[in-house]
């Protein structure tokens, strides 16, 4: 099964993730930018963590066949420091014009504060004006509410509903998103978030249109493999491979396919891995022979 | 209302109390610091104070209080250490012309340690804007590293007084997603409201419909404001196996107040054998009659 992991921060993963997400089918990844577990209290730390991004990152993946795409924004939670929020915008603002970033994301709400709102609607613009689409974090905490407050800011915003993908739906608020013209994920999680199990029921409550999963992998307890698990379950439910591969290659790679930037082509001919390549003077051996 | 310096002089008797006089004699030095070298001072506290508790006797952490400017603050968790921290930072920004904004420089340029007694420390200065003061609260709160979380909203009267009700709701509810024990928020029963209680009552329904257990704590929080269903709910909790589950259900239904439980809580009583359970069901019947 062909796999496009569309919700993955590779920043806090290493090779060996990259290599067993390699052999379990995963051949291209989207990375949103977001926030990493202690606040940045600078404007120059987003820079140099973008920067990242789209070369040491896309750079990594590259040695293990994977082909590395990202999400640019300031993260909800890090839109409420005053000291920092303007600023980043501003770098967002220039950043999404980069190649590789085939979205601005993750934007949306933590605690529904109003300075979140405000940049909310800021990287929405942003998305519009340089005519990509947005990826939409939804709350950890007062889900519901947060979900219905983002599809009002998403209207209100004007972006086309087939531009936008919510994310980390669950059943409560699945009903809500399926009623617009929005896309759907679903962060696949060991404890918090959703299961494996779980997803399937949905799958057959709610069918495959415009529906994604992803694994949300980051510094947290996560499994950077939870897309691959959730093919077996799916399978193990019966499910067609042909609707299997709807959800886990073509609509993740339809949704971003939306910013010109990424394409099916772009996973056709070999990727030609070569371990030895250096980035900045840099190889991922680190002095090893292959 | 308690003076910043009568709360920084009963603090600094309390931590006196249980030092002997080389430590107390580094403290009283340490006061005289300026902020720059109170910071540089820090990382050595634990040495110079040892690591005992403030209060010596377990049975009287419970209840251990010391006035502060924005209400008593409950100190039975604090080591002396702990202690020293605060009195240092809170002597050190009471200087400053404006002493939160004093102790957000601190809080910014610290360790865990050292933020933890910045957020506790706003308790020990002169009232200033509390919005500068709460600049540190809502930055911790915004991690989700434990130890800031509790120092930020536990035992915490300046956040206690101060969080909008936005941000106090926001802390409750992030509170129950992160383990931090919600019982140390400091009026609670006064500051919960009914959007408090309807955001936890959502977070039943999305715990529940993924098959996951509700943390018991929730209950008698979302019981101060009952929303449709929730005695329902509690009710049917006065039939589970597990008895902490039917004290819980049984305290909370005390809580909401709704005399439709009462005859559910009376047939249960008739059956219930576990004496703890007991006592919170009569305790129940009497709220409810």
């Amino acid at each position: 099964m062909r796999i496009f992991e569309p919700h993955i921060h590779m920043f806090s993963r290493t090779t060996d993730d990259y290599e067993r997400m390699a052999l379990a089918g995963i051949e291209g990844v989207l990375e949103p930018a977001f926030w990493l577990g202690q606040p940045r209290t600078s404007v120059g730390s987003f820079k140099d963590y973008f920067d990242t991004l789209l070369g040491w990152e896309r750079f990594r993946a590259r040695q293990f066949g994977i082909r590395h795409y990202c999400s640019m924004a300031l993260n909800p939670k890090e839109a409420n420091d005053e000291r920092l929020n303007r600023d980043v915008v501003e770098l967002v603002r220039e950043y999404v014009h980069k190649e590789g970033v085939v979205a601005v994301g993750e934007i949306g709400f933590d605690d529904m504060t109003a300075r979140e709102e405000r940049v909310f609607a800021e990287q929405i613009q942003i998305a519009i004006d340089a005519e990509l689409p947005i990826l939409i974090h939804t709350p950890h905490r007062d889900k519901k509410k947060g979900t219905v407050r983002s599809l009002e800011v998403v209207r209100a915003a004007g972006i086309p509903e087939e531009r936008v993908l919510v994310d980390h739906n669950n059943e409560e608020t699945i009903p809500l998103v399926k009623e617009t013209g929005c896309w759907a994920g679903f962060s696949i999680y060991p404890n918090t978030k959703m299961t494996p199990e779980r997803m399937v029921e949905i799958f057959r409550r709610f069918g495959t249109e415009r529906m994604l999963i992803n694994s949300a992998a980051d510094w947290g307890v996560s499994d950077p493999l939870l897309v691959p698990k959730t093919v077996l379950q799916m399978r193990k439910a019966g499910m067609d491979e042909e609707e299997i591969e709807k959800v886990v290659w073509r609509n993740p790679i339809a949704f971003f396919a939306q910013s010109g930037r990424i394409d099916f082509d772009d996973f056709e001919g070999n990727p030609g891995i070569d371990r030895t390549q250096l980035h900045e003077g840099n190889s991922v051996l680190r002095g090893q022979a292959p | 209302m308690t003076e910043a310096t009568e709360a920084r002089a009963a603090l600094r008797a309390a931590i006196d109390a249980r030092l002997d006089e080389a430590a107390r004699r580094w403290l009283r030095e340490g006061l005289q610091e300026d902020a720059a070298a109170v910071r540089a001072l820090l990382a050595e506290v634990p040495r110079r104070t040892g690591r005992r508790h403030l209060i010596g006797a377990f049975a009287e952490r419970a209840a251990a209080r010391l006035p502060g400017v924005w209400g008593e603050v409950p100190v039975g968790a604090w080591t002396l250490a702990d202690a020293a921290r605060v009195l240092l930072l809170a002597e050190s920004a009471e200087r400053a012309e404006a002493p939160y904004d004093a102790l957000f420089r601190v809080y910014d340029l610290g360790d865990t340690e050292t933020r933890v007694a910045a957020l506790r420390a706003l308790n020990f200065v002169r009232r200033g804007d509390p919005a500068r003061g709460l600049e540190l609260v809502l930055d911790a709160g915004r991690t989700y590293l434990t130890e800031l979380l509790r120092a930020a909203w536990c035992d915490n009267p300046f956040s206690a007084v101060n969080l909008s009700d936005h941000d106090h709701r926001k802390a409750v509810l992030k509170a129950f997603f992160c383990d931090v024990p919600v019982a140390g928020f400091l009026r609670l029963e006064e500051r919960a409201d009914a959007e408090l209680a309807e955001s936890l009552c959502e977070y039943i329904d999305e715990r529940l419909a993924a098959g996951r257990s509700v943390p018991r704590a929730l209950w008698s929080v979302a019981a101060l404001h009952p929303q449709p269903g929730l005695v329902a709910r509690l009710v049917g909790m006065l039939e589970h196996p597990d008895r902490e589950e039917r004290c819980v259900a049984a305290r909370a239904l005390a809580r909401a107040r709704d005399a439709r439980a009462a005859s559910f809580v009376r047939e249960r009583l008739e059956r219930e054998d576990d004496p703890e359970v007991r006592a919170a069901l009569e305790a129940a019947l009497e709220e409810l009659a």
